[in-house]
């Protein structure tokens, strides 16, 4: 069962890699997609933010390695709230 | 629709790759508001091919300007132009302008916009320390720099630049401890700003634009993580902001400029509606919430006196709205004010139309403003080249409404734009025609209405009485009721009050008017008949004097009689019953009175579909 979190983390990086939602889960890598660079992870992270109006650290963020790191950063800074 | 929805659709229409209609497309566009939605709008509609104006324009910075150009193109969409982006690396601003035979110079840009950020005069620091003197150096070599770019980029390069007043970073200010010293190194950048914006006196093609002023109401201008990991100075609620203004450049350059205002008036030149609140009794004063309205015809006369043409595009009898401009002391546009006013009850879409050919005017060149949604989708379905303003429902924001986006913007204002209205006002003669249109019927089967007939319940009362209370235009005796007389009259065997509502794929209208019947054996009078004005022009009416006829009928009755008994505002339903099958019968007493004699049928309106009442019993 994909949680709601989940799901809209999956939408937002699919649209910034430009894959189909389908192809990514919770265990994709960054090293998987060569469009997953600086760039791209920088519009993830604004999105990110926008999308469940939350801070995140960037520093965190850049360290990400893959889908489920990211839903558990933003789970983390839900409960701390 | 939600942002999201929006955006998937867009989506969705970007792997059409063909047949996309533009009209849909912007329809798409303005239901997405945030930074992050316009940025991604941006990107996708790059791959829907579009058949606007082709414009190049180029972004250059000293400083990285990631979503500048998808924002620009978002905006550039909603104003039917085709953008071409070309972006320059970080930092590369005066080497891409300075080099003969750089990219940019191959791209040829019809406009190039330079986003500069505090780094430009912070170079000069050097090794020196923070100090006024310094800051007030490095200022002037910043300054000598943009100059010395600008003039050798605008000597080889046909093209329009757009750069922005740099705002003096807050901590830098926080930083300095003493107040006389803050205010010397405020006043020195201001000074700096100042010659930036001075700068288009000796380079004419040269556009600065107001940093402050324009991100007034941004919620965050800059992220200090953003300017650390990416060297992005400001965030993308600046480039929102700063995108519109670009659009109205590039529009303004191509000749997109609109020229003309059309403006409804009930609920939008005053609050309430003329025809049934009088002259005196609509929304128009210089306290609230009449003010909200004199605000807005204050900025709109500010408009007037730049050249914009007004006209009146309104669906009113003139008799009921001609007294407003003489005889209330807070209306602040005046009858010679328009170059044309269509007062009648033809759909907007046709009074446009007419106007625009009458005027010898591109439809594109019009903007039309309603608060009504009904009649903006009208127009926009039927004239799509019209700009339409969706138009807030709180009056205070009518002025942001129409100015955030700039539609009327130019390069600089001539004589002849103040010429403009008497030269169209002698093209131009008021004319009430009244015509029917085949696409109007179209238009009104896709609006999916459905009207609801129902016996008076005492629920319906407060509303009913209001109806009678206050409708004057469609209100066939002008007979009031009060609640207690609405009461008794659904309460009694020998009488009956049958409330209609109607809804579209707009939303709910609510109950929108109703019909008071006397009934006897084999005779029904019908005592009045109302209708609020914001159903008009949909033979709403049509389809419930059918039904109220069809319901006689089937309880063996043989003729129906109605009455109009004119008075100051209800001419528009003289005819009502006439061009419903009704014969004439005779004067009354100020009045005329019209049977039914079952002989003819009556058509059923094809675009209004029935629905079975849930509250009432159905007819």
């Amino acid at each position: 069962m994909i949680t709601s979190v989940q799901q809209s983390i999956i939408e937002v990086v699919a649209e910034i890699l430009e894959c189909e939602e389908q192809e990514l889960s919770m265990g994709y890598r960054k090293e998987e997609n060569d469009e997953w660079d600086s760039v791209n992870t920088l519009r993830m992270f604004t999105s990110i933010e926008a999308e469940f109006n939350v801070r995140l650290s960037m520093e965190q963020f850049l360290n990400v390695e893959t889908i489920q790191d990211i839903v558990s950063l933003i789970e983390a800074e839900k409960h701390d709230h | 629709m939600t942002e999201k929805e929006a955006l998937k659709k867009l989506k969705e229409l970007t792997r059409l790759y063909q047949n996309v209609n533009g009209n849909d497309v912007k329809h798409l566009l303005h239901q997405i508001s945030t930074s992050a939605g316009q940025e991604k709008a941006g990107k996708l509609l790059e791959k829907i091919e579009s058949d606007g104006v082709l414009a190049k324009v180029a972004f250059v910075g000293s400083h990285t300007t990631q979503g500048l150009d998808n924002i620009t193109r978002y905006e550039a969409s909603k104003r039917n132009l085709n953008i071409q982006l070309f972006t320059g690396g970080f930092n590369q601003w005066n080497l891409l302008m300075l080099k003969p035979g750089s990219d940019l110079e191959y791209f040829d840009p019809d406009v190039t916009v330079c986003s500069l950020d505090e780094s430009i005069i912070y170079q000069h620091f050097g090794d020196r320390g923070w100090s006024t003197e310094t800051l007030s150096y490095a200022l002037d070599e910043a300054l000598a720099e943009i100059k010395k770019v600008l003039t050798v980029y605008t000597n080889r390069m046909a093209t329009t630049i757009v750069l922005h007043t740099i705002p003096m970073p807050l901590y830098d200010w926080k930083a300095v401890t003493n107040y006389r010293e803050k205010q010397q190194v405020s006043m020195l950048w201001r000074q700096f700003n100042q010659n930036l914006l001075n700068l288009h006196t000796t380079l004419e093609s040269v556009i600065v634009l107001d940093f402050e002023v324009l991100t007034q109401d941004v919620r965050e201008t800059r992220d200090p993580r953003m300017k650390h990991y990416a060297s992005m100075s400001y965030t993308a609620n600046v480039w929102q902001v700063f995108s519109k203004e670009i659009a109205s450049i590039v529009a303004s350059i191509k000749g997109l400029t609109q020229k003309v205002l059309a403006l409804d008036l009930d609920h939008t030149l005053w609050g309430g509606i003329i025809g049934d609140d009088g002259v005196h009794g609509v929304q128009l004063s210089k306290a609230f919430p009449g003010n909200q309205f004199f605000a807005f015809q204050q900025v709109i006369q500010r408009l007037q006196a730049q050249g914009i043409l007004l006209t009146i595009v309104s669906k009113n009898d003139w008799d009921n709205v001609k007294d407003i401009f003489t005889s209330h002391d807070d209306m602040v546009l005046s009858e010679k004010d328009f170059v044309q006013i269509s007062c009648n009850w033809r759909p907007k879409s046709e009074s446009l139309a007419n106007m625009a050919s009458r005027l010898n005017l591109g439809r594109d060149s019009i903007v039309f403003v309603d608060d009504n949604p009904f009649e903006r989708e009208l127009v926009s379905s039927q004239l799509p080249e019209v700009t339409v303003i969706p138009l807030s429902q709180d009056p205070s924001l009518y002025i942001h409404d129409l100015l955030i986006d700039g539609y009327f913007n130019t390069m600089t204002s001539t004589d002849e734009d103040h010429k403009r209205l008497e030269k169209y006002k002698q093209i131009a003669k008021r004319e009430e025609l009244k015509e029917d249109s085949a696409s109007i019927e179209e238009y009104l089967l896709q609006l999916e209405m459905k009207l609801d007939l129902f016996e008076v319940l005492s629920a319906h009362i407060p509303r009913i009485t209001q109806l009678s209370q206050r409708t004057n235009q469609f209100n066939m005796t002008t007979n009031r009721l009060t609640e207690s007389e609405v009461a008794v009259i659904s309460n009694s065997e020998s009488s009956s009050i049958y409330g209609f509502r109607l809804k579209d794929k707009f939303g709910d209208n609510g109950i929108v008017g109703y019909v008071h019947v006397k009934k006897e054996e084999h005779r029904w009078l019908i005592e009045n008949f109302v209708m609020s004005c914001r159903v008009f022009q949909r033979n709403v009416e049509s389809e419930v004097l059918r039904l109220i006829l069809e319901n006689a009928k089937s309880q063996g009755v043989s003729e129906v009689i109605g009455n109009y008994q004119p008075s100051q505002k209800n001419k528009l339903v003289s005819d009502f019953y006439q061009n419903n099958g009704f014969e004439f019968v005779d004067y009354g007493e100020n009045s005329t009175c019209w049977v039914y004699l079952f002989k003819k049928e009556i058509e059923k309106v094809e675009w209004i579909q029935l629905t079975a009442s849930e509250e009432g019993m159905s007819v």
